[in-house]
């Protein structure tokens, strides 16, 4: 998360989904409710499946757990999206080409200033390491003691410069993104049942 | 972190006080045989090691002597050691075949790893620890009706996606009762033809990322350690020198990995040189180590011709290698006194298919078949126990057994011969199929030690040492130790570091088994070495291999 490449991978996945429910489903917080029920879902299989144990039973094992080990914690997709749903419904008579615009910088900006302070505190911080973050869980095989275990290895950090770059062909993949997602949605309202 | 320190030092000084056994290196056949005692019963067992990792190897354990009644296993690899294995899973008894149990063991990384099975029976429990070699080598294609099958149907699927996404820009935009306008039918069309376009654009993409994993696998796919071999000139004698290419595997491998040699029999090299196609002259050396990609040895006698080179070395993981090449070596000069290890050997003998053109030579054995009683050099003789006209089976665990007799042709007392009372090397007239045997099985004993010692080692994980030269310095010392002590002295040293085998009971036996199963049909030649009176006497024997039958 302190790399554009996740930046960008975001901005071409999600605005598209998000954006053909969005206004597809219409109502006035619908990206807000389909990003809850995400964030529900990841949150609940995080906190209930590390309770059931679990050993491998497939060798070399690196790491020695026993019981199931959690995924991941979400990404806070529902920030961006309580933005986008207000700013659509606030300006519902937007051309869609300056709509897109729009969403994708709600979307890749608000996803940067909650990601990168987040994603530093999942990967470094010792308080994520417990039942609600999970950043303690591995694969049973890869090395615990692995040096970059809890620190962001040199190899994914970024001159400001070339992430900079990056976040602007993030904006971009987001407004194509963002633009098929309008479509889609409007074609969506438009079908006959 | 004092704690690893302490644990690799400790290593070290196991390795130099243990002595380790043998090489098993191979070439040709994967599998692996063992036989041994697991505490009173006495075992064969069979090992298929998967040729994609991960992949499952294929256990079978053939129970000779006790009644065992169940058998678990389970993978024990080199890096994370007994506390990072997972727990055993039983080996199912074979169907109305007593004392046969099968099952498969899943090797999920590549490295140097071993199968630890569980005897439990009569005798109570016991354990045993096969060492074997876990590399992806094939590269599987799917089958063609499969293929063509999964074409089709990702066509049906190309298809319906393109029709579902015409329709739902045109008919599906309609009421009830409402045909499409001529403007309704290019949108059909259009939309179409852009469904068109991103499914094809999805597919090659789909296709460039099932390339990707397929560049990905050949890159990281073991490729044999190359060398390349020459004769050259050293105080007025032929030397063979072999210079392992680095080149070839820094790209993927550590070059630090050939420091972590560690020694076979209380040898670093164990190279055999056989003369190609007629198979007629074997020489049987033990180069040293000149640094660590360069071997030398002083070539004795051997007739000038192509040599098959097959050069087998352990890694500290007991990771066994073969090097392979082809070697001219020019005609004799020099007076061939020198030898770089006393116990280098070599011997003629007569061409494959052509038993009349008996060389000359002091070194000279006729070669023999089974069932027949060979003369060796020095007036003993060997039988091959087997029927005369034995032809073997591919596949199938034999048990080659060959019996010495003195010259007044009474059992014939054997010493033991590098640490063991007998080696043999096995060869395929075309030099596909090498392996170097040993009473025990086609295994490498250096592994298996070095699994074994790992076994007993709580260490989570091992760390090897940077520090490179310290270990090569050791086993150099330790080598030039062995070399410096009488024989006698020698290979009491080497048996008495082999332990879980029952080599104490056969020391004085003048009877000698190899379990091997041959892989590929063919002739193959057998070169059986043992020692008495001091000196070391080569059997040679010819082996017919048919395909098994179905």
């Amino acid at each position: 998360m302190h790399h554009s490449s996740f930046y960008k991978v975001a901005a071409a996945a999600f605005p598209i989904f998000m954006l053909a429910f969005g206004r597809g489903i219409g109502g006035r917080w619908a990206m807000t409710s389909v990003m809850a029920v995400y964030m529900a879902i990841l949150c609940l299989t995080l906190w209930i499946i590390p309770l059931f144990p679990a050993e491998p039973k497939l060798g070399p094992i690196w790491n020695h757990i026993d019981h199931y080990q959690g995924f991941a914690f979400p990404l806070f997709l529902i920030v961006p999206a309580l933005a986008m749903d207000w700013t659509l419904n606030r300006y519902p008579y937007l051309n869609d080409w300056v709509m897109a615009a729009l969403m994708s910088f709600i979307f890749v900006v608000l996803l940067l200033a909650i990601q990168w302070p987040l994603g530093s505190f999942l990967r470094e911080s010792p308080y994520a390491r417990n039942w609600i973050f999970g950043s303690h869980y591995d694969y049973f095989g890869n090395d615990p003691h692995w040096e970059y275990r809890f620190k962001f290895p040199p190899w994914v950090l970024q001159s400001t410069t070339d992430f900079g770059i990056g976040i602007v062909y993030a904006l971009g993949f987001g407004y194509v993104s963002a633009r098929i997602g309008l479509a889609w949605g409007k074609w969506m309202r438009k079908i006959q049942r | 972190m004092p704690f690893f320190k302490v644990k690799k030092y400790a290593s070290f000084l196991f390795i130099l006080f243990l002595g380790i056994g043998p090489v098993s290196a191979h070439v040709g056949s994967s599998g692996v045989l063992f036989q041994g005692q697991a505490g009173k019963y006495r075992v064969l067992v069979s090992l298929q090691p998967p040729d994609v990792i991960p992949g499952t190897a294929q256990v079978t354990v053939y129970v000779e002597t006790g009644n065992v009644k169940t058998v678990m296993a389970r993978p024990i690899y080199f890096r994370t050691g007994a506390e990072g294995a997972p727990s055993a899973d039983e080996l199912m008894p074979v169907l109305n075949q007593k004392g046969q149990f099968q099952g498969i063991v899943w090797l999920m990384a590549s490295g140097a790893t071993s199968v630890q099975l569980t005897l439990e029976g009569d005798e109570g429990i016991s354990e045993l620890v096969v060492p074997v070699v876990a590399i992806s080598t094939a590269e599987r294609s799917m089958p063609n009706g499969l293929g063509i099958m999964l074409s089709l149907l990702a066509l049906l699927l190309v298809v319906l996606l393109v029709t579902a996404i015409g329709a739902s820009a045109s008919d599906g935009l309609l009421k009830a009762g409402i045909g499409l306008t001529p403007k309704q039918r290019r949108a059909r069309w259009l939309n179409m033809a852009l469904a068109t376009a991103a499914c094809t654009l999805i597919l090659y993409g789909g296709s460039s990322w099932w390339d990707s994993w397929r560049d990905d696998y050949r890159k990281y796919a073991y490729k044999p350690l190359e060398g390349t071999t020459k004769v050259i000139s050293k105080e007025g004698e032929r030397v063979f020198q072999l210079k392992i290419d680095t080149a070839s595997f820094v790209k993927q491998r550590q070059r630090t990995t050939l420091s972590f040699l560690i020694p076979d029999h209380g040898k670093l090299m164990h190279l055999f040189l056989v003369r190609q196609n007629t198979l007629d002259a074997f020489a049987h050396l033990h180069p040293e180590r000149r640094d660590t990609t360069t071997f030398e040895a002083f070539l004795p006698k051997l007739p000038a011709g192509k040599y098959l080179v097959y050069a087998d070395i352990v890694q500290r993981s007991g990771f066994t290698e073969t090097i392979t090449d082809t070697l001219e070596i020019p005609a004799f000069y020099g007076k061939a006194l020198l030898k770089t290890d006393p116990e280098d050997t070599y011997v003629v003998t007569d061409p494959l298919n052509n038993p009349k053109v008996v060389p000359v030579d002091e070194n000279v054995v006729i070669c023999g078949k089974p069932g027949t009683k060979t003369m060796l050099k020095d007036g003993s003789s060997v039988v091959w126990e087997s029927k005369s006209d034995a032809a073997f089976e591919t596949g199938k665990p034999y048990q080659l057994s060959f019996e010495v007799f003195d010259p007044e042709g009474k059992a014939a007392i054997l010493e033991p011969y590098l640490g063991m009372n007998g080696h043999a090397a096995i060869v395929k007239s075309d030099g596909s199929v090498y392996v170097h045997l040993h009473p025990v099985g086609t295994y490498s004993m250096a592994a298996q030690q070095s699994m074994q010692s790992r076994i007993d080692d709580t260490t989570r994980i091992y760390r090897y040492s940077n520090d490179t030269k310290a270990f090569r310095d050791s086993i150099d010392r330790y080598i030039s130790y062995l070399k410096s002590i009488p024989p006698t002295e020698r290979d009491a040293l080497l048996m008495n570091s082999m332990t879980g085998h029952d080599m104490k009971g056969m020391e004085h036996k003048n009877r000698i088994e190899f379990p091997y199963a041959f892989p590929k049909a063919g002739q193959y030649r057998i070169f059986l070495q043992v020692k008495r009176n001091g000196q070391v006497l080569t059997g040679i024997f010819d082996a017919n291999v048919t395909n098994a039958s179905l």
